[in-house]
């Protein structure tokens, strides 16, 4: 079948051969050499051979039966027909002395009237188609054939000599017929015909034999191919506890254990998106009285304005720095589990990157002047307009850069931008390299893990909740792009954020 | 100026109504969707703040019947969402709000934006 599909192929493009790949060309060559029609049956042969262990075993089985039955006929042609042979010669051997017997007085004393007698007399029994007497003294030899044996083909000539007082006085010949082993051998024809009809029962009934034993197999076969389309609820019935019959058992089981894991795997991703909705309502909670905290904070400073309660508009003033702090948290666990539940949506927009990219700078002054660092930002040849989700785009950055400003105390922190051309999109590059505290491999390793900061006593020195980079990974991920980071301890990081600088709309 | 600050929260509407009313406007407070829809009708505010999430009948709901209403239809809206959704800003374009402001409020940012709106009906 896929010969010949090959050969249909190979036929309409064979024009364009030398274009063609080696490989198409060689196949062509092995088409050639065995189109012509001997080859193709032998071929088809072959293939059935290869393709079905039914014509396998059916082939194999009636061959050996066919050698067998074949030994056994010949053995049987060959002792039966020396047999024949046998009792042919003795029986003539036996004539010959009876009639040589009776010819001895005849000849002695050669009266040939008494040897035509004799030889008549011969020539009358059953098998005896010549006779043929010839004594010394009787002159011409006295000869007999049976005249009416017309179908007699073969006869069977033995001599016996005559003789008296240890002399040879003549000779006696006999003709035996061979029609008695003639007719005995077209038993011959009909003990092949029944020999050959026994194998063609043997070949029909192992053909039947071999097909009920192949059935489970094929069933198996289809059932192999409802459990691939996805159908995992049906088992295979097992019709013999034989070979095919465990390997059925032991199919099911497979199938069974395969559902079981599926089910799992379903009941940990719900399991997983309860979890995150769970903590998508709990952050959304937890802002409205947050939002009253920091809005009561304000406008009692907005009251006290101006008093002369010591201390009071300060005091306002952290509570509502402390209730900014938690809302950014909440908001970042809201992000997070909003990322890990995927639901979100891009919402890409065309904007300028050296304009965002000075805002995040901005963004990030204050801080970087808190903790004595020099900020610096290297807008290279990315001038020009980028296509992604801008939110995303500015938390990403923006986070890296916090990062950078808050694990540097003295140092400097670098931007530096590129655009880097490549297919299908150019990707837009951000390094954000900082002369901080640095990482060891381990942490490095864990440091994009859900609620990892570097290590425990990070968190409880520098704050946070260790969500920022996990977050920004996934948002960069979901625009198509990645952050990946080269530290070392106690000298730097350097974070590398790439995105590509067109990505399309999100259905 | 008179101004209908619709939002279920009774902290946060308490606080934004005394905060507000310091600014110098005169306020009235509504705590579902459906309140807002009344007290528009009957005090004709010069504009409305409006929460999405709310009770009975929510933000979105209140803002297409006032925006369907010939005698609420030209009152501007200025939408307060908890988070900057992407999908909350374009929703509130698209149903013909004069702006959004995402909670914590900005008091000054929300002045001015209530200013930037109302200007030139002053003027």
């Amino acid at each position: 079948m896929r010969f010949s599909a090959d050969k249909l192929h190979i036929g309409s493009v064979q024009p364009t051969l030398t274009t063609m790949p080696l490989r198409f060309r060689n196949a062509a060559v092995v088409e050639r050499s065995v189109s012509r029609p001997r080859g193709r049956r032998s071929l088809s042969v072959l293939r059935a051979l290869r393709h079905s262990l039914g014509a396998r075993m059916l082939v194999g089985n009636v061959a050996f039966a066919a050698v067998a039955m074949a030994g056994i006929v010949a053995v049987f042609f060959w002792t039966y027909n020396r047999d024949l042979d046998r009792q042919l010669t003795a029986r003539a051997g036996a004539l010959a002395s009876l009639v040589a017997g009776e010819s001895q007085a005849a000849m002695l004393a050669g009266d040939r009237a008494a040897l035509e007698r004799i030889a008549a007399t011969a020539v009358e029994s059953d098998e005896v188609v010549l006779v043929e007497l010839r004594g010394a003294r009787a002159g011409e030899p006295v000869v007999r054939h049976r005249d009416s044996g017309a179908g007699i083909a073969t006869t069977r000539v033995v001599a016996r000599p005559v003789t008296a007082s240890w002399r040879t006085i003549g000779t006696v010949r006999l003709g035996l017929s061979t029609a008695r082993e003639g007719s005995a051998r077209l038993h011959f024809a009909e003990i092949t015909a029944i020999a050959i009809a026994s194998l063609l029962l043997v070949a029909v009934t192992q053909r039947l034999q071999i097909r009920a034993w192949l059935r489970p197999l094929q069933a198996l076969t289809e059932f192999t191919h409802r459990v691939a389309a996805g159908d995992l609820s049906s088992r295979a019935e097992v019709v013999r506890p034989d070979e095919v019959g465990r390997l059925t058992v032991a199919f099911n089981a497979m199938v069974e254990k395969l559902g079981a894991t599926l089910v799992s795997k379903d009941a940990a991703e719900a399991a997983d998106a309860a979890k995150s909705r769970f903590l998508a309502t709990m952050s959304h909670e937890l802002r409205t009285p947050l939002n009253a905290v920091i809005g009561y904070s304000q406008l009692l400073q907005e009251t006290c304005q101006g008093s002369a309660v010591e201390g009071l508009s300060r005091d306002l003033n952290r509570i509502e720095r402390a209730g900014d702090m938690l809302l950014q948290i909440v908001n970042q666990v809201l992000d997070f589990s909003k990322a890990d539940a995927n639901e979100i949506l891009l919402h890409p927009e065309t904007f300028a990157v050296d304009d965002v990219l000075t805002d995040i700078v901005d963004a990030v002054r204050p801080m970087a002047a808190r903790n004595g660092n020099l900020l610096s930002a290297h807008l290279g040849d990315c001038d020009g307009e980028v296509h992604t989700d801008l939110t995303r785009f500015r938390q990403s950055l923006l986070n890296l850069m916090a990062n950078a400003c808050k694990f540097t105390q003295h140092g400097e922190v670098r931007m530096d931008v590129r655009r880097e051309p490549g297919h299908p999109v150019d990707w837009l590059v951000v390094n954000v390299r900082d002369t901080g505290i640095g990482m060891t491999p381990e942490q490095q390793a864990r440091l994009f893990q859900t609620f990892q900061q570097a290590d425990a006593s990070t968190t409880r020195k520098y704050g946070g909740t260790g969500l920022g980079l996990a977050i920004s990974r996934k948002m960069c991920r979901l625009m198509g792009g990645d952050i990946s980071v080269e530290s070392e301890l106690g000298k730097g990081s350097n974070f590398e954020m790439r995105l590509p600088a067109r990505i399309g709309e999100q259905t | 100026m008179k101004l209908l600050l619709a939002d279920d929260d009774e902290f946060s509407r308490d606080m934004l109504v005394r905060r507000l009313e310091r600014q110098g406007f005169e306020m009235i407070a509504a705590a579902d969707g459906r309140e807002a829809i009344l007290a528009a009708r009957q005090h004709r505010p010069d504009l409305i703040i409006m929460d999405l999430d709310m009770p009975i009948l929510d933000g979105r709901g209140a803002m297409r019947a006032l925006k369907s209403d010939p005698h609420t239809f030209k009152i501007p809206i200025i939408v307060l969402t908890a988070h900057a959704e992407p999908v909350d800003v374009a929703e509130a374009a698209l149903n013909g709000c004069a702006g959004y402001e995402t909670k914590p409020i900005v008091l000054r940012r929300l002045v001015e934006r209530i200013q930037t709106v109302l200007g030139p009906a002053q003027e």
